[in-house]
């Protein structure tokens, strides 16, 4: 399970740090910068491509950050669009997917921060299940109540890690901060998480 | 768990803790204890590790495709983009190039009819021939004015384009 990435506002910079230079690119970055390509060219079709490629990962990560599905749909949306009218300035120094994955995480932390009142209201209405239930889907409605009561960096972090299996470079490029504060977030996130467990869930 | 491992952990409940992050980093990566610690169950954590991405709704696909298919028609991408950003540039200039020569018609046009009226042999009344030529004198004015006003607008017209021009190809050039 692979996948990709994230970002901002109008006229933010959407350049990847000159540090990526680690940065190995798979059989799969180099087919996304050859679609990359077409769509500068004007083949405004190939995009598609990417949209279809990318649209889950994206989604999934902006369905985390803004608990909610219909937030989500409209946070992916705008992340494409804003990728489609940036594609100009993407850099080949790192994968098209973590450029991508750094303007969803942006559009996604504008429109929290945007809906803040209401995501407060509905968060202080939500009710945790119990954890008498030991099926999967309960385990996986509890886990994902769990993740969204935690704070939107700490959250983004544990998607970016488990369900995109990211490593930590990435995840720093993706978030726009060095891997020791990915790192360090990751373990408050997992201990936050860990926390909420025993006094949710248990 | 000793003693430091758990000062370690509540150190992640507290940023403003005696260690610092390197500190915390370093203890976590090479301490197994806390590593545990911070795992949930294993049911838990496999189904965390395990989930895969969500469906996206395919409103989605539809809707960014509908707005950039409808965007692209409106300003093509690639290199259309920049004939059609280049193209209303050469077209203001050529107007403003025909505007100063229409200005410069007038004059010269003005300067015929003086002396054309003045040298006429024609024009036995000297009072007509000043009231013949006032006249044109009036007309040619009024079409100056005008093209003066055309001139104007045209000159405010190429001065937007090409402040956005130039705003695009700087935005260019930066990427």
């Amino acid at each position: 399970m692979r996948s990709m990435g994230l970002a901002l506002t109008f006229g933010q910079d959407y350049s990847i740090p000159t540090s990526a230079g680690w940065f190995l690119k798979s059989e799969s970055d180099t087919a996304d910068e050859g679609i990359v390509g077409r769509v500068r060219n004007g083949d405004t079709e190939a995009f598609g491509i990417l949209v279809r490629k990318y649209e889950d990962f994206v989604f999934t990560l902006t369905k985390g950050l803004t608990s909610s599905a219909d937030s989500a749909g409209d946070v992916t949306q705008e992340t494409f669009l804003r990728a489609y009218k940036a594609i100009r300035r993407f850099e080949k120094k790192a994968s098209f997917k973590t450029w991508l994955y750094r303007i969803a995480y942006n559009t996604a932390l504008n429109h929290i921060k945007r809906r803040k009142h209401e995501i407060e209201f509905e968060e202080a209405h939500e009710k945790i299940p119990t954890g008498a239930d030991s099926d999967e889907i309960a385990i996986r409605a509890t886990m994902k109540q769990l993740i969204d009561r935690l704070k939107p960096e700490h959250k983004a972090i544990l998607i970016l890690h488990y369900y995109d299996d990211l490593k930590y470079e990435e995840i720093a490029e993706v978030s726009n901060c060095p891997v020791g504060t990915v790192k360090i977030r990751l373990f408050r996130a997992k201990y936050e998480l860990k926390k909420l467990w025993e006094k949710y869930a248990i | 768990m000793q003693f430091n491992c758990r000062r370690i952990l509540d150190a992640l409940a507290s940023p403003s803790s005696e260690f610092n992050d390197e500190m915390i980093i370093d203890h976590i990566e090479n301490c197994r204890s806390c590593r545990d610690a911070l795992n949930l169950p294993e049911k838990y954590e496999i189904t965390l590790q395990g989930t895969g991405p969500s469906r996206a709704p395919d409103t989605v696909f539809e809707n960014i495709m509908r707005i950039i298919r409808i965007e692209n028609g409106l300003r093509p991408p690639g290199v259309l983009a920049e004939i059609t950003t280049i193209l209303p540039l050469v077209g203001m200039a050529l107007l403003l190039i025909l505007l100063i020569f229409i200005k410069l018609d007038n004059l010269i046009e003005f300067g015929q009819v003086v002396v054309e009226n003045l040298s006429s042999s024609e024009v036995l009344n000297y009072t007509d021939a000043i009231r013949q030529l006032a006249h044109q004198i009036q007309g040619i004015l009024k079409a100056a004015l005008a093209s003066q006003l055309f001139l104007a607008a045209g000159i405010l017209t190429v001065s937007i384009t090409w402040t956005f021009a130039i705003i695009r190809l700087r935005d260019t050039l930066k990427s």
